[in-house]
């Protein structure tokens, strides 16, 4: 495989190993992007986005340790 | 302009322990190939994947200032938050003992035993033994340089994190060239742990500073933020840790 194939590859498998993972955090910054504005005050929008990554990363975690 | 700390701090440190993962991987590979093959090749492989990578980025980097700050910090938030939340369920998935823990020395032998099973070492410059160094440095180099620019470009904070990538680089390849080992000892999951956890709050930052989110505490939501990962990294370590052990027993 030459270097720059491989280095793509690298820098792919920097962001995304688990892709059903990576797929709902993709979802949710969607959410935070088109939703989160329309429904929350801005005070409000931050912490809601912080918690859902949690919430992700949290619910993640314990299906990937089963 | 004086540094901002409360930006500038954990830039600085997030840019180190990352970018000294990244060097500590490239170094085992260059080593691995000197040992086997001949230095002169390894060297020179390495030192032309650094150059390669500098090109690279005087090439690109300049391209940055074009884009808006607000679709930069999106952007680059979102790469942040992929990046470091990958790092950081991993690290929990590693402390936990779920996944095995990666081993440089273990690395360091299969990579040896695979350049010796190749055909004789030239007595010049050694093909493979340039190859496979300079791919380790370029791969591991544009990790440190997505690193760098994802922690810095966003904030107006790529010196912080250019001066937290070479101080990593300067310290790995010193010990490199004194021990002449892969070094193994180094707790990379500790440390994959800690950046993960710093660059998913930078992520999450970057991303509702990009939307207009108006962060409670301002940039104090960062520290806020670091330590909401960091408590719940360890205690989803320990939970995992202790609900495994007991399926064991009942098992």
């Amino acid at each position: 495989m030459n270097p720059f194939r491989s280095a793509w590859r690298e820098i792919v498998g920097l962001f995304v190993e688990d892709w059903r993972f990576a797929l709902v955090i993709a979802v949710w910054v969607l959410v935070a992007i088109f939703v989160l504005p329309r429904l929350l005050p801005a005070v409000w929008r931050g912490p809601v986005f912080f918690f859902g990554v949690l919430g992700i990363i949290i619910d993640n975690l314990l299906r990937s340790s089963r | 302009m004086p540094l901002n700390w409360t930006h500038s701090a954990p830039a600085i440190l997030a840019a180190f322990l990352a970018s000294f993962v990244e060097f500590v991987e490239a170094l085992t590979i260059v080593l691995a190939v000197a040992v086997t093959r001949n230095w002169r090749s390894s060297l020179t492989g390495a030192a032309s994947g650094a150059l390669t990578l500098a090109i690279l980025v005087l090439l690109l980097g300049p391209s940055l200032s074009s884009v808006p700050i607000t679709i930069l910090q999106v952007v680059i938030g979102i790469l942040l938050l992929f990046f470091g939340t990958r790092w950081l369920r991993k690290a929990i998935l590693r402390g936990a003992g779920v996944i095995g823990l990666h081993d440089e020395e273990a690395i360091f032998v299969r990579q040896t035993e695979k350049l010796r099973s190749f055909s004789d070492v030239s007595s010049g410059i050694d093909g493979l033994a340039f190859i496979t160094s300079f791919k380790a440095v370029l791969i591991e180099g544009l990790e440190v340089v997505f690193i760098v620019v994802a922690v810095g470009a966003a904030g107006n904070l790529l010196v912080p994190a250019s001066i937290g990538a070479l101080a990593a680089g300067l310290t790995v390849v010193t010990i490199g060239a004194l021990v002449h080992r892969p070094l193994a000892r180094v707790p990379e999951n500790l440390l994959k742990l800690a950046v993960g956890v710093l660059l998913s709050a930078f992520g999450v930052f970057w991303i509702g500073e990009g939307l207009g989110y108006a962060w409670p505490g301002g940039d104090w939501a960062i520290v806020a933020m670091i330590a909401g990962f960091l408590v719940t990294a360890l205690l989803m370590t320990q939970l995992i840790r202790r609900r495994n052990a007991q399926i064991l027993v009942r098992s």
